[in-house]
């Protein structure tokens, strides 16, 4: 088509430009911090493997992470059948759910939005009391003994669950309904779905019952290599396709109108990430229950570390402080030197809500918690 | 010159477009103007006045591809706008909306840099190019030490800058701006506004603003878009709408009239005579202006009627202005025009009942 005439290189406008060479305030800052997210995630991941109920040196780590055996052979089994799978599955949840809740939180631009408040963990949970507490007759415990088949039913049941109440409160932002209006409507689902598995339980039969409420606790221990070969890739994928929206998640930074006067396919954007949220946001509750906090507290500390709001910054940022808040927890949760074990959403509510408190009390209202 | 963006009998509004004619039953359209054949030209500045509920917001919606029109089409370089793909439409208008956006903690280039979406690849990635456009729309709105600046932590007419700056950013043949002058204090306003009219002329970018300032839309404007409250717009210089008395009619309301001969509006107050100001110069100018917020109706020297009138006289001694009062049966000395005004206020008021 004929592009009118306007020169934008004017004289009036014109001038000797030199953004080029700037370094920009607080860039060299931002890589440093980067730099020690990675470092931070690779101690933290290696104390994990190292700390437990049982105490293994790191050599021994080592050698069973490049193939050899431990001095013991029960430490080669704990840390290759246990502790690097839940290791790595900790690094994924944590990484999908900070990231699913930072797609959250810019798409209906409220502070509070995350996979657990809007009700798309309730949707999730839906999902799987449907199928855990419903079908999968013969099954003792949620997952093991499902199968491939299985594991696939029940990630599909909570993603379609997470999706569909995604869909659900999509279609109640388009209509032009405020953020709080959906994060009530969030907070109502999950008492309905609350209610609903409370019914559903009465007539279920107790191991059932133990296992649902098992899962409920959360816990990353519960994926096995097996399992993993659906997790992770599954995990991976949505985590792609999450970044391949930070350009979109940026132009949604000033609202749809803006966002859609600058070219971008609102609609397109808006399922995009719908989908990649709901997918993460479901899988990782399928897998490892539904995990309190990690989604909505990353954000804003990924927001207040690296001081931007750039989605190309924070989608990796919210990855990396995800895995790393998520491993933490888990170690948490595990009390090294003891055999107990906490439930995972004791510890992440512990210590999520004191963030999220601090968030809006350093922010004074919500509008401004947003801002990070 | 040729018209850059053009309305054929456009009807704007809200509901559904009339092409779902099967669900206009369930959501009735309500058309807010119909018939608009308008057109807009490369390089000059249009605003668009109202009073309140007109549609002026609908208008500009419509016009920029957010809100389909109920007939009729939007033309935009020929061609009808939803004919055009959003990223194409997005390098040929460019909008700066009245509401306050939170952008969370994103200094002000990097606002501006979001104004490259239409330019740049799937990842956003800046080519050489485009960090020349940002830093050349930072400079055209004096925006250039903001640069590194939180856009919270900006006062409310740096944040209009860099929010026009960031649609400079899509390197637009049209920008419309809402209300672009909404929050901003009256230095601001003209700031904007002169910055604004500079753009037309430097770039070649036409733009279409609407205002409530009328004052400042009448002195700057190359023509008006008069947008009635019963839908009827009426176009042209802003000289020529005063002079035909279409400006006065669209702004007629209870207690306020405007004054053709000064270009302004006036409350209408309760008429309490006549006053004949004696005097030259600035003083006398804002002394007339002080009767007339008063309700006095001034004339000049020349008055023929003298009879009851309020007569102020401007002396100037010594470089000391006084005020001095006669109403034919006695004279008072004011030091100052406050002075003045308060004793006809009081005046005033014990002559209520």
């Amino acid at each position: 088509m004929s592009q009118p005439e306007v020169s934008w290189d004017s004289p009036a406008t014109a001038t000797f430009l030199h953004i080029e060479g700037e370094q920009r305030p607080g860039a060299a800052t931002r890589r440093w911090v980067f730099v020690g997210l990675v470092g931070v995630l690779l101690i933290v991941f290696l104390l994990s493997i190292s700390l437990g109920s049982v105490a293994i040196p790191l050599g021994d780590i080592g050698r069973v992470l490049l193939g050899g055996e431990a001095q013991k052979a029960t430490w080669t089994t704990i840390v290759f059948h246990f502790r690097l799978p839940k290791a790595l599955t900790a690094m994924l949840a944590g990484a999908a759910l900070a990231v699913s809740g930072l797609q959250m939180q810019t798409l209906f631009r409220n502070p509070l939005a995350g996979p657990f408040v809007l009700g798309v963990s309730s949707g999730a949970s839906l999902g799987v009391a449907l199928v855990v507490l419903g079908v999968g007759a013969g099954s003792t415990s949620l997952l093991a003994g499902l199968g491939l088949l299985g594991n696939f039913g029940i990630a599909a049941a909570a993603s379609i669950g997470a999706g569909a109440v995604m869909m659900a409160v999509l279609v109640l932002a388009r209509r032009g309904h405020s953020s709080m209006t959906l994060l009530i409507l969030g907070m109502l689902f999950g008492y309905a779905t609350g209610g609903l598995v409370s019914i559903l339980l009465y007539f279920a039969i107790g191991e059932r019952i133990q296992s649902y409420l098992l899962w409920t606790f959360g816990s990353f221990g519960k994926v096995t290599w097996g399992q993993m070969a659906v997790f992770a890739p599954t995990i991976l994928f949505a985590l792609l396709i999450g970044v391949l929206m930070a350009k979109p998640l940026n132009a949604l930074l000033l609202g749809e109108a803006y966002a859609r006067s600058m070219g971008l396919n609102v609609n397109r954007a808006r399922i995009g990430i719908v989908v990649s949220a709901s997918v993460l946001a479901g899988v990782v509750t399928a897998f490892c229950g539904p995990i309190a906090f990690l989604g909505v507290a990353v954000p804003h500390l990924c927001r207040s570390l690296f001081n931007t709001s750039d989605h190309r910054l924070l989608l990796p940022g919210v990855s990396l402080l995800g895995a790393v808040l998520a491993l933490l927890t888990d170690l948490i949760a595990h009390v090294p030197g003891s055999s107990i074990t906490l439930p995972l959403n004791a510890v992440t509510s512990l210590v999520g809500a004191p963030v999220v408190a601090w968030v809006i009390l350093r922010r004074r209202n919500l509008r401004q918690a947003f801002a990070g | 010159m040729e018209s850059i963006l053009q309305t054929v009998d456009l009807t704007i509004g809200y509901g559904k477009p009339n092409r779902n004619h099967h669900l206009n039953k369930r959501r009735p359209t309500h058309s807010v103007a119909s018939g608009l054949n308008l057109h807009l030209r490369a390089g000059e500045m249009v605003c668009l006045l109202g009073p309140n509920g007109a549609g002026k917001s609908t208008l500009m919606r419509t016009l920029a591809g957010l809100q389909p029109p109920l007939e009729g089409t939007v033309e935009i370089a020929g061609r009808d706008i939803r004919a055009l793909t959003p990223s194409q439409l997005a390098r040929l208008l460019a909008i700066v909306l009245t509401e306050r956006i939170d952008v969370g903690n994103l200094c002000a280039y990097d606002l501006i840099a979001l104004g490259r979406h239409p330019y740049t690849d799937w990842t956003g990635r800046f080519r050489i190019g485009d960090h020349a456009v940002v830093e050349r729309a930072l400079r055209a709105v004096q925006a250039w030490p903001l640069r590194w600046r939180p856009v919270n932590e900006l006062s409310d007419g740096e944040r209009q800058k860099v929010m026009i700056a960031r649609a400079l950013a899509q390197e637009p043949a049209i920008l419309l701006l809402d209300e672009p002058t909404a929050f901003l204090d009256l230095p601001r306003r003209v700031e904007i506004m002169a910055m604004l009219h500079e753009l037309t002329r430097a770039t070649g970018c036409a733009i279409l603003l609407s205002t409530h300032d009328l004052d400042l839309a009448l002195r700057s404007a190359d023509r008006l878009w008069l947008l009635e409250a019963g839908g009827v717009i009426h176009t042209g210089a802003p000289e020529e709408l005063v002079l035909n008395g279409a400006f006065a009619a669209v702004f007629r309301g209870e207690g306020v009239e405007f004054d053709a001969e000064q270009g302004v509006f006036r409350l209408r107050r309760p008429h309490r005579g006549v006053a004949i100001v004696l005097g030259e110069g600035l003083h006398a100018f804002w002394t007339v202006r002080a009767l007339q917020r008063l309700g006095f109706e001034t004339q000049n020297r020349d008055a023929q009627e003298r009879n009851g009138a309020l007569e102020v006289r401007i002396v100037n001694l010594d470089g000391v202005s006084m005020w001095v009062t006669s109403n034919g049966r006695r004279e008072q000395v004011h030091s100052s025009l406050t002075d003045l005004i308060e004793s006809l206020v009081q005046v005033s008021s014990k002559e209520a009942p």
